[in-house]
């Protein structure tokens, strides 16, 4: 008989031993993700200093996000994490639909172009600042050399050292990080819709640019709203290639809400503002992408 | 089997052009990181393009200088053995987690894979202070151990889903056939699923090492001294002066160095890692 005593306990024995072999990855997740992220959430309503280890922390309520939402500098760098986050993914998405299209079209030597592209994303992001503070050096960086051989300057730029130019800078290199992601993902996602719709589209007399917003864009919706989602959340955490570039500068023009964090907490010792500024992170992330998988949820219902 | 979009290729070759052009314009800061290493140093100092792209001459002083310091090995000594701590303790994890995800269904077991992933969209920051407190309390400070437990839970999200997907493409009738012949479950893993197993765990195992090879802020916060600082940490402090034209040069040295190690694993992996990383994205 097949689920006699036997076959029960084997059935047992097999949900124990699944259980079993899934426990080292929950209780790793369990103490190094989830504890973590609910103490922060419960210091942002204390206030802590690492400064006075032996003081108790007090509770404040609501008082460290009074004090933020009061600060006018607080929301100067929302908003440079929301301009930074915005160029970035908005120039590695139009890029890379370009190349995707481009090259999507048939290519030999694909392997080795892909290979090649895949860099940027997969060298350490301190590879990437060094590499990006030289191209960017007023005095010896290929940019400047390039953009004067060309006249379209005249004098070396000091990229990284005027407010709108490192932020321009920062949104161009994360930008060329993001591509490779970005442009893998929507290239796949290309080579999944079938020829013959563009055949039919054709014969019908659809133009290029017609069938791209007809057909293209979505069939591409799941892995577009996937993308800006993925890249949105990653690019708005992302630390170190700010702190590595511009450190937040110059004169915090570049200050981001997770470089805010890191300064406040292990700059200024302040453990309480440094967990209000994450938990309002964590609060901007899931309300992104909420509104961002809405979107395209609502768009795939009216395409039916 | 060939999926053009053929409408989209009737103007095909300037389309082609712009792609070469623009995958170009992603390789050449790397392409100038590599020349400029071994480049003379007047290069850097002429601002002349076509010397910045094709020097008149290699030299290997910059390299030589940078690859025979001591503290510049001890950080690649530092890296190596967290990425290959991380790699190992992942794949460990990974692979048990793994398999009971694909053959030994259970309630909740799918819930927990799909929670898992979710690790990849908090933010590193929201985790410093608290894990600082739990590192300082149990003694890892400033030592690498603290660095493989953090690295090797946020690599192993990726690394059970990889897996997962690996040993499901496996066909169950061999491990019901060892079983049948009276192996156990955990027999029949270790004996007949890992053996077929090893392209996949490989190609995994190289995800996990990126991870932990590239991560900068815990070891930021983690490390303080310079015998336990990783290549990120130690590198970016110690070879940023800018202010000569050496200077540049020992810093494009020391970067093509420390990313030798990702060079091989694209060479080796090439369109395996190209799969990888869009997994699931495309998926879903």
């Amino acid at each position: 008989m097949r689920w006699g005593i036997r076959g029960l306990s084997l059935r047992n024995s097999e949900r124990l031993l699944g259980i079993g072999l899934l426990f080292p990855t929950v209780a790793l997740i369990a103490a190094v993700v989830l504890y973590p992220m609910i103490s922060t959430m419960w210091l942002a309503f204390f206030d802590e200093s690492l400064l006075r280890p032996n003081d108790p922390a007090e509770f404040v309520g609501l008082g460290n996000f009074v004090r933020l939402v009061t600060d006018g500098e607080f929301w100067k760098v929302v908003k440079n994490s929301v301009v930074l986050t915005a160029g970035a993914v908005a120039g590695e998405v139009i890029i890379g639909m370009i190349i995707a299209l481009a090259v999507n079209a048939s290519y030999r030597g694909r392997g080795l172009f892909r290979t090649l592209n895949i860099l940027p994303w997969v060298i350490p992001s301190f590879v990437t600042a060094f590499v990006w503070v030289w191209l960017l050096h007023p005095q010896f960086g290929p940019i400047n050399a390039f953009l004067q051989l060309l006249h379209i300057i005249d004098e070396p730029i000091a990229w990284l050292s005027e407010g709108v130019t490192a932020m321009v800078s920062l949104i161009a290199v994360y930008t060329w990080k993001g591509l490779p992601w970005t442009f893998l993902v929507l290239l796949a996602g290309l080579q999944t819709i079938p020829e013959d719709w563009y055949e039919a589209a054709k014969v019908d007399g659809a133009s290029a640019w017609q069938m791209f917003w007809h057909i293209t864009v979505p069939a591409l919706r799941y892995v577009l709203v996937i993308v800006l989602v993925l890249r949105t959340i990653w690019t708005f955490n992302s630390f170190d290639m700010v702190y590595l570039l511009t450190g937040g500068g110059p004169a915090r023009a570049t200050l981001t809400l997770p470089m805010q964090v890191f300064t406040a907490g292990f700059r200024e010792y302040n453990v309480g503002m440094s967990s209000a500024i994450a938990a309002v992170m964590v609060v901007l992330v899931v309300l992104l992408s909420l509104i961002m998988l809405r979107v395209g949820w609502v768009e795939e219902e009216a395409q039916g | 089997m060939r999926r053009v979009t053929k409408v989209l290729t009737a103007n095909h070759r300037p389309r082609a052009l712009l792609g070469l052009f623009l995958s170009f314009l992603a390789v050449f800061p790397i392409y100038f990181m590599v020349v400029g290493s071994i480049s003379p140093v007047e290069t850097f100092l002429r601002r002349d393009l076509g010397e910045i792209l094709l020097p008149r001459a290699f030299v290997g002083d910059h390299m030589a200088v940078v690859a025979f310091d001591p503290v510049f090995l001890r950080f690649a000594l530092n890296s190596m053995i967290v990425a290959t701590g991380t790699t190992f303790v992942s794949i460990v994890v990974a692979t048990l987690g793994a398999y009971s995800l694909a053959r030994l269904r259970f309630p909740g077991g799918e819930v927990i894979g799909r929670f898992a992933l979710l690790t990849y969209t908090v933010p590193s920051v929201l985790l410093l202070i608290p894990l600082f407190k739990i590192v300082v309390t149990l003694n890892l400070a400033n030592n690498l151990v603290a660095l493989i437990i953090t690295y090797t839970t946020f690599s192993v999200p990726f690394c059970l889903w990889l897996l997962r997907s690996y040993f499901q493409s496996l066909p169950r009738d061999l491990e019901e056939a060892a079983m049948v012949d009276g192996a156990s479950r955990l027999g029949a893993l270790f004996r007949v699923i890992l053996p077929l197993s090893v392209p996949g765990i490989v190609a995994t195992a190289l995800f996990a090492f990126i991870l932990a090879w590239n991560e900068f802020l815990f070891a930021l916060v983690f490390t303080t001294t310079s015998d336990v600082k990783t290549l990120p940490i130690g590198v970016s402090t110690t070879f940023t002066a800018e202010q000569t034209a050496t200077d540049w040069a020992v810093a494009m040295s020391a970067s093509t160095l420390s990313a030798v190690p990702i060079f091989i694993i694209v060479l080796i992996l090439q369109r395996g890692l190209v799969r990888g990383i869009t997994a699931g994205a495309v998926k879903g």
